[in-house]
């Protein structure tokens, strides 16, 4: 397959509508679901708490289409950024930052990253391959309102996750297939549950499911 | 320094439905790169007195602080549930008091991963908008 650009200085397409309601149609199963569904990647604010109460994960044949996208990306984040006049405003990208705040999120987490290089200097390079991984986890993320930001030391993607009680579920995503995790909270006491979940294949980062259960 | 009450400024961007996320306790690089994250003691008392001191410090630091927060945490209590296996992953250190810092005594990114999340949970028990602490005073 042709690799496909993610340019931060060009408008071109990366994900085109039909791909989001081939997808659509795979995670929705009724024609009414999938609808809503497809309006709410065209209209992300009006129909987000539709969204979010439909609770639901990729189909393997779905997320491994989602898989071949992220894959074929050829991913560029070095130099200069300037939202107003790539992603955010590009209306060929409009079906892929409509899933939710996410990938709002995801570009203020770049957006943010430049800001604190120009101020500071010398941070390490995005990972764009993190950035990748990243990417491949979005789907299961929709829903959860994660906090996206560079790691300062490595370029690495983090995302937090507040669930209901009180913690917090961080997670660091490494550009060579695996995702350190951390959940914390208090029961009765503070109590810990650390690891990291290693993914050979791109189709398994789906699996990442079964962290975010704990949540 | 193993005691006392430290409070750390929270930027609005670190804070996600009213709690604090990792991002509050990240160690920046840069030119020179941090080796601290930095804390300010604060005086004894009360969870209002304390907030108020720490406000009181961070007014002066940064003038144009409305949007901010101000988290405080126990040293000891930080000390005691972070350093939980054999050898120790944080210490604070006076840099210049009421200035201390919160070292890292790891370099594993896992680990890290998780003595940030202890922290946010730690934080999130004493935390106020300098809005309204600034009312109170």
């Amino acid at each position: 397959m042709t690799a496909q650009k993610i340019d931060l200085y060009s408008k071109r397409s990366i994900l085109a509508s039909p791909i989001i309601e081939e997808v659509a149609s795979k995670f929705v199963g009724s024609p009414a679901k999938r609808s809503t569904v497809i309006q709410y990647v065209t209209q992300p604010q009006k129909h987000h708490k539709r969204f979010i109460s439909v609770s639901v994960l990729p189909s393997d044949t779905a997320f491994g289409k989602w898989c071949n996208y992220i894959d074929s990306l050829e991913i560029n984040l070095k130099g200069n950024f300037d939202p107003s006049t790539c992603l955010l405003s590009s209306d060929v990208f409009g079906p892929l930052f409509s899933w939710g705040n996410i990938f709002i999120e995801f570009m203020r987490a770049i957006e943010c990253y430049k800001e604190l290089e120009n101020d500071r200097g010398n941070l390490p390079d995005i990972s764009e391959e993190s950035a990748r991984r990243f990417l491949l986890l979005a789907p299961l993320l929709v829903s959860t309102n994660p906090k996206i930001y560079l790691d300062t030391q490595t370029g690495n993607f983090n995302f937090d996750i507040i669930p209901l009680e009180n913690g917090v579920l961080s997670a660091q995503v490494l550009p060579i297939g695996a995702v350190h995790y951390s959940y914390v909270a208090e029961h009765s006491r503070i109590y810990k549950i650390t690891g990291t979940a290693k993914f050979k294949c791109s189709l398994d980062y789906v699996k990442f499911s079964k962290i975010l259960r704990m949540i | 320094m193993t005691a006392g009450s430290a409070s750390r400024f929270i930027k609005p961007r670190w804070i996600i439905n009213g709690c604090i996320t990792t991002e509050a306790f990240d160690l920046r690089d840069g030119n020179p790169p941090e080796t601290y994250v930095s804390f300010f003691l604060v005086e004894r008392g009360s969870a209002d007195k304390q907030l108020r001191s720490g406000y009181k410090i961070l007014s002066e630091i940064i003038p144009e602080c409305t949007k901010w927060s101000i988290s405080i945490i126990e040293i000891e209590e930080a000390l005691s549930e972070i350093n939980d296996e054999d050898t120790p992953f944080i210490c604070f250190k006076e840099k210049g008091i009421p200035h201390c810092g919160l070292i890292y005594l790891t370099n594993a990114q896992e680990k890290i991963l998780e003595i940030k999340a202890t922290l946010c949970v730690l934080a999130q028990k004493k935390v106020n908008s300098t809005r309204q602490i600034s009312n109170s005073v």
